[in-house]
């Protein structure tokens, strides 16, 4: 069950009330670009993605039933977007490098601050190297925060089938990180036959 | 532990993504677009099956042209040389028989336009007058060639031509043309292309000419004089003219600072990377960008940071690709 604010935009913009869509846009259109971007790995389209995820809102709104559920119906609107999006441009660039708006300019960063942040870039870099089917369920999962259910609400594809990619992603990235010369312990939920359990896996020196 | 390592990763590498101010004006707008629009996909439908895919591009220029619903027309007060409604009378089930769209800019700022829709029975009419600065009937230095296109549908989808739409010649200013109405509303927007040539390009140049297109709003002029991309407007031919010509001086922008071509599996992307100085400077070249978009781009998306505008063209064809690579190998 969703805060009742939560709804009320969608219940406003059902009932015809545009500004409605101007509430949505402030609570999801932030979400919705970085769950695009995890689908494209390109801002423009990811951006491209999301303008067309807020039409497809407008045009089918009222074929929502449960405003409970706009936020999986929302998503899934924008990873289909995305997904074609990426589809037509054949893209397969690398993932662009998002850079901060203000960048810390890391003159000085403390040792452990450094080894953190060179942690998060490593774990960054192996979910970008991820195939989207298993990238994009780690990003609902852990960024925004969906629960299994609405993954899979979302994507289109049975519980099941998230709990399983979601699992498959961690040991990929516990095995990817474990392989990088040891810098980085992620260990997994569940230890996956086949590969070296978390054990001594170093640290970044 | 895990889990928050994969957040801070997860955070690190999204969450200085938003939601730019760009993207929700464009969100609004395309909204906007749909409410006076919405009726029209069937119209759309219609025109796709006529004149799919049949564009003369190889002229030059486009004029982007918006049209309301018809509930709302109403009658923007006349302009100089303004027409008398053609020869057919409104039918009875047309409400608001005429409206007229004005547009003061266009990236020539020697002439403007008008545009007048009227619905006419079964059908729509169009006409179209340019003038020049002084208000005087435009001859000598614009050729009108076609109106290119029609779009019906929201912003960033496909322009779908019309060739039989056609802009009289020089020597005449005006021309009307009948559309079909699928009795849903007016066509929502409108190509039309021409060349012209002017005091300061004597040759003829395609220059692409927009107005913008909402009842009593002035328009944004869609300017494409843009080397190596206006030949890309020529679907088909491929022949692309590469010049390090300056942008031209209407575009009001300073040239472009970079040109980046990617191929990747045989498909090219060019970025082309200008500065801008103002917000309506910008916001022509978003329009172009959705012009561009119907023009077999299969992508461009366009961002606007900065004071930087980046104009992507994914998808050119490897042929144009290899010419615009050696263009900028050879720069």
């Amino acid at each position: 069950m969703r805060w009742l604010g939560e709804l009320e935009p969608v219940v406003r913009l059902r009932q015809g009330d545009r500004t409605a869509l101007n509430d949505l846009c402030l609570r999801y259109a932030d979400p919705a670009i970085r769950i695009a971007f995890s689908v494209t790995g390109s801002r423009a389209l990811a951006e491209d993605a999301v303008q067309e995820a807020f039409i497809q809102v407008l045009r089918k709104i009222a074929s929502l039933r449960n405003p409970d559920s706009f936020p999986t119906w929302f998503y899934r609107i924008v990873v289909n977007a995305a997904k074609r999006l990426t589809r037509n441009t054949n893209r397969s660039l690398p993932f662009e490098l998002i850079t901060q708006d203000h960048p810390d300019p890391a003159a000085i960063i403390p040792d452990e601050a450094a080894l953190e942040a060179e942690e998060v870039r490593l774990l960054w870099a192996a979910i970008t190297e991820l195939d989207e089917p298993h990238r994009l369920p780690i990003v609902l999962r852990y960024y925004i925060k969906l629960s299994e259910h609405e993954i899979a609400g979302a994507l289109g594809i049975p519980p099941g089938t998230v709990k399983s990619r979601l699992h498959t992603a961690r040991r990929l990235l516990h095995a990817r990180l474990g392989g990088t010369g040891g810098a980085i312990e992620v260990k997994p939920i569940d230890n996956p036959p086949g590969l070296a359990s978390g054990g001594e896996r170093g640290v970044l020196r | 532990m895990d889990e928050e390592r994969i957040e801070r990763a997860l955070e690190a590498g999204l969450g200085s993504l938003k939601a730019t101010p760009d993207l929700l004006e464009r969100i609004h707008r395309s909204a906007e677009l749909l409410d006076q629009g919405s009726p029209v996909a069937t119209v759309s439908a219609i025109l796709q099956g006529l004149f799919r895919r049949t564009l003369h591009v190889s002229i030059a220029c486009l004029l982007l042209l918006g049209l309301v619903g018809i509930g709302t027309l109403r009658n923007l007060g006349s302009e100089p040389g303004a027409q008398a409604p053609g020869p057919s009378s409104p039918s009875a089930a047309a409400p608001s028989p005429t409206a007229q769209f004005y547009s003061g800019v266009t990236n020539d700022p020697t002439i403007k336009i008008q545009v007048s829709l009227e619905r006419t029975g079964s059908n729509w009419r169009l006409y179209a007058q340019i003038w020049n600065k002084s208000d005087q009937p435009v001859e000598l230095l614009y050729e009108c060639d076609h109106i290119v296109g029609l779009n019906l549908r929201q912003s960033n989808e496909g322009c779908q031509p019309l060739p039989n739409l056609t802009l009289a010649p020089y020597s005449k200013v005006k021309e009307e043309r009948l559309l079909p109405d699928a009795g849903q509303g007016p066509p929502k927007r409108l190509y039309l292309s021409y060349r012209a040539r002017t005091e300061t390009n004597p040759e003829m140049l395609p220059v692409h000419q927009g107005v913008s297109i909402r009842e009593g709003d002035c328009c944004v002029g869609v300017p494409w004089s843009i080397p190596g991309i206006i030949d890309f407007f020529k679907e088909g031919g491929m022949t692309a003219r590469l010049s390090d010509q300056p942008l031209p001086v209407e575009l009001q922008l300073k040239e472009a600072v970079k040109t980046t071509v990617m191929t990747v599996d045989g498909q090219v992307t060019v970025v082309y990377e200008f500065e801008t100085s103002t917000d309506a400077e910008f916001a022509r070249l978003t329009l172009a960008t959705e012009l561009l978009r119907t023009r077999g781009a299969t992508a461009l998306p366009w961002t606007y940071q900065r004071g930087r505008l980046l104009l992507r063209i994914d998808h050119v064809g490897k042929e144009l690709g290899e010419k615009l690579m050696r263009f900028q190998m050879a720069k």
